[in-house]
């Protein structure tokens, strides 16, 4: 897959993850909405029939994602776990990772600070059998705080203190992060 | 604020226009970015509804988006013709089915029905569609 540009709104541009020949890195730059998420789903879909295991979509330049957009993902989680594989997302601006948190989606996929927590969660369990399935839980929750962004780890639910601001952060036993 | 009034053409493209209208006047208003976000995309979720359901993506027709703020409560209206199309009549969703089935979609409704205060539906003389959504602003930021 070479680097695209979607409707003038999303970049796509891949990038090697390492040696890994199955592993691509998805930089994402623009916004994910209902304009843009079938041309998306659409390219997505046809890296994953190439035969693509693991996915991690950097979302740093990813601005701003509606329902829609949340429901590729869907779409692709799905496709991955049919074929076998899996993938990760690092990098979620606060306000994208607030839409993941609003409609309790941070349970589902496997979210990280970076692209080293990424494929640690790659390696890890499997976020989405866990929630769906079998209903055990999602920690160790690697999480962004959502006062500061430092990226922290917790293994509950519970209150706790960010070791960066200080500031009070509550995790639910679904993982879903929110201030106190 | 000033009331403001923005028009768009039915088209999925206009969609980004109406976030960053309908954000930078929650801004303006004075609402938390957490306020904003949940503004954001329930309107997202209604301009979406309105072009490719109420307008049926026909460029020749159009909406209009108002927003105003009265004592931190921050209004935005839509209005467009056509049939009648009420977002209150709509099956809630059971989002354990949801979840447990990973859908796709259908969720619009649902995020306007959690994110905002206030959703009221009125059909202007049998031609116009009239939907205000408002949110009482908090000031935790």
């Amino acid at each position: 897959m070479e680097e695209i540009t979607i409707k003038d709104s999303l970049k796509i541009s891949p990038m090697q993850v390492g040696d890994a020949a199955d592993t691509v890195q998805l930089v994402l730059n623009g916004y994910l909405d209902t304009y843009n998420s079938p041309e998306f789903q659409s390219h997505i879909n046809t890296l994953i029939n190439t035969g693509i295991q693991c996915i991690i979509f950097n979302c740093n330049g990813l601005n701003y994602i509606s329902s829609t957009g949340i429901g590729a993902f869907t779409a692709f989680l799905k496709l991955m776990k049919s074929k076998k594989g899996d993938m990760a997302l690092f990098g979620l601006q606060k306000k994208v990772m607030e839409v993941f948190q609003l409609l309790g989606f941070t349970k589902f996929f496997k979210i990280a600070g970076d692209l080293d927590s990424a494929m640690l969660l790659l390696k890890s369990g499997n976020v989405f059998e866990a929630s769906v399935t079998k209903k055990e839980s999602v920690f160790p929750l690697i999480f962004q705080c959502p006062h500061c962004e430092k990226k922290l780890k917790t293994a509950k639910s519970g209150k706790f203190r960010c070791s960066g601001c200080k500031e009070v952060i509550v995790v639910d036993e679904n993982g879903k992060v929110e201030q106190a | 604020m000033k009331e403001e009034r923005l028009f768009l053409t039915s088209d999925l493209v206009n969609l980004s226009k109406a976030r960053d209208f309908i954000s930078k006047k929650a801004k303006e208003s004075g609402a938390s970015e957490s306020d904003i976000t949940k503004i954001e995309i329930s309107c997202d979720e209604w301009s979406a509804n309105v072009i490719e359901h109420g307008l049926g993506n026909k460029m020749d027709k159009g909406f209009t988006i108002d927003c105003m703020c009265e004592d931190n409560k921050f209004t935005v209206i839509y209005e467009h013709p056509g049939a009648r199309f009420n977002p209150i009549d709509m099956d809630e969703v059971n989002l354990g089915e949801h979840f447990s089935e990973l859908k796709e979609r259908g969720l619009g409704i649902y995020i306007m029905r959690e994110m905002m205060d206030e959703i009221h539906y009125e059909y202007i003389d049998n031609k116009i569609n009239k939907i205000t959504l408002v949110k009482n602003l908090k000031n935790e930021d």
